[in-house]
């Protein structure tokens, strides 16, 4: 597989919230803005790209591997632990209202799917740049998901866009859409009942353009056997 | 056997490099993280004392960490040597744990302002009850929490803030040996 694909299938073909369904309790909790999509994008981009290459090192080499294989699952949690500590530190100490926003979920990160997905599926099997690849893609594609609910959740729920406010104000009011149409947003969209409607609304979606794909790969097929 | 032993010395390896890159992260972050909370605990300090006192008036301030399990620090503001008003940091749960609030109360335990400093209520509903910040207990001279306002919708943060009050009555009669009139 080249690298660009091995890049790009965290994105669509592989995204791991769209597709593989994985890390969706963050996805369905954090998601009351773009900026806090953003936050955890982040976060999991690091500890992402860091396991994976931390965990692909420590098994590439057959002698070391035949060590680590029988404790791989400590080995893991100790390394994929330390990181999101790391993100722990640093968050609280640089961005210290995202870091409340986020709450108990940086700490969860140790127990994501997709980390421990990657790590056992792709990264002890593949050579350190492949695996750091593999993380980057599969750590954007699922902070793509995750801003594409939050952008949703936002417009509808508090019409407004923030994208950073930390430092720099990155914030765009739609209230004047709303005004416009005589309504106001729906607060529903930022409570937990909100994120499960968008969520499934988007599934919904993705699941009709498969079924519809495959039925016309279907019909082509027929009709080529005739 | 001797494979399980050398595994488990690599695990262990493993660990102890772990701690120690987090060891030197802990070092440059921890005064950071540190200075952040003690600036967040001024700037609400002087915001809570409402119109009688100003963080100017004390000439003395003594920090007390872990007074209780819930009041994670006490401020006693002092004039002269004598403890006239105390700021208590009191964490209870409300609808998720961690609804940290700084109340202060004077010698006479009138409660002269509060503040919630950080929570992880809901959002639209705990956040927006706290926000709202209808739970008219300024003036209260506790323990009487008589005129404490619940919010409608929002049960568990308002019954987090009336326990915050509650807790800081039972540690403030200990403070100033119960009311001074």
């Amino acid at each position: 597989m080249k690298q660009s694909e091995n890049f790009f299938k965290g994105f669509v073909k592989e995204n791991p919230l769209f597709v593989q369904v994985l890390g969706t309790c963050p996805a369905l909790a954090i998601t009351q803005s773009v900026e806090n999509a953003i936050g955890m994008g982040a976060a999991l981009l690091f500890v992402l790209i860091l396991s994976n290459l931390l965990v692909s090192l420590v098994t590439f080499k057959p002698k070391i591997r035949e060590l680590v294989m029988p404790v791989r699952i400590p080995v893991y949690i100790v390394l994929i632990a330390s990181l999101v500590v790391i993100v722990e530190m640093v968050m609280k100490a640089f961005l210290p209202t995202l870091f409340d926003t986020l709450g108990v979920f940086i700490p969860l990160i140790v127990v994501n799917c997709i980390i421990f997905g990657r790590a056992e599926a792709y990264a002890s099997d593949h050579k350190p740049i492949e695996s750091v690849v593999d993380g980057a893609g599969m750590a954007l594609g699922y902070t793509m998901a995750i801003a594409i609910i939050a952008l949703i959740r936002e417009i509808l729920g508090a019409g407004s866009i923030t994208v950073w406010t930390t430092g720099i104000n990155l914030k765009l009011d739609l209230g004047f859409i709303f005004r416009f149409l005589g309504t106001e947003p729906v607060d529903m969209f930022l409570q937990p009942v909100g994120a499960f409607f968008v969520f499934g609304f988007i599934l919904a979606v993705i699941a009709a353009v498969q079924n519809k794909k495959k039925a016309k790969a279907e019909a082509l097929a027929k009709g080529g056997t005739k | 056997m001797k494979k399980a032993l050398t595994s488990g010395l690599v695990l262990l390896a493993l660990g102890l490099v772990c701690g120690l890159v987090l060891a030197v992260v802990n070092y440059f972050t921890a005064p950071v993280i540190a200075a952040h909370e003690r600036e967040a605990t001024l700037a609400a300090l002087g915001d809570i004392l409402g119109d009688e006192w100003q963080v100017s008036d004390f000439d003395g301030l003594d920090e007390v960490e872990n007074v209780t399990a819930e009041i994670g620090k006490a401020y006693y503001l002092k004039v002269d040597g004598t403890l006239r008003v105390a700021v208590y940091s009191v964490t209870t749960t409300g609808y998720a744990s961690g609804l940290t609030v700084l109340i202060a109360v004077d010698s006479n335990l009138k409660v002269l302002g509060y503040q919630v400093l950080s929570n992880s209520e809901t959002v639209g509903i705990g956040k927006a009850a706290i926000e709202a910040d209808e739970w008219n207990m300024v003036g209260s001279v506790l323990p009487d929490t008589s005129r404490f306002q619940a919010t409608a919708g929002a049960t568990r943060t308002s019954n987090g803030m009336l326990n915050a009050f509650l807790l800081v009555a039972g540690q403030a009669a200990i403070d100033f040996g119960g009311a001074q009139g």
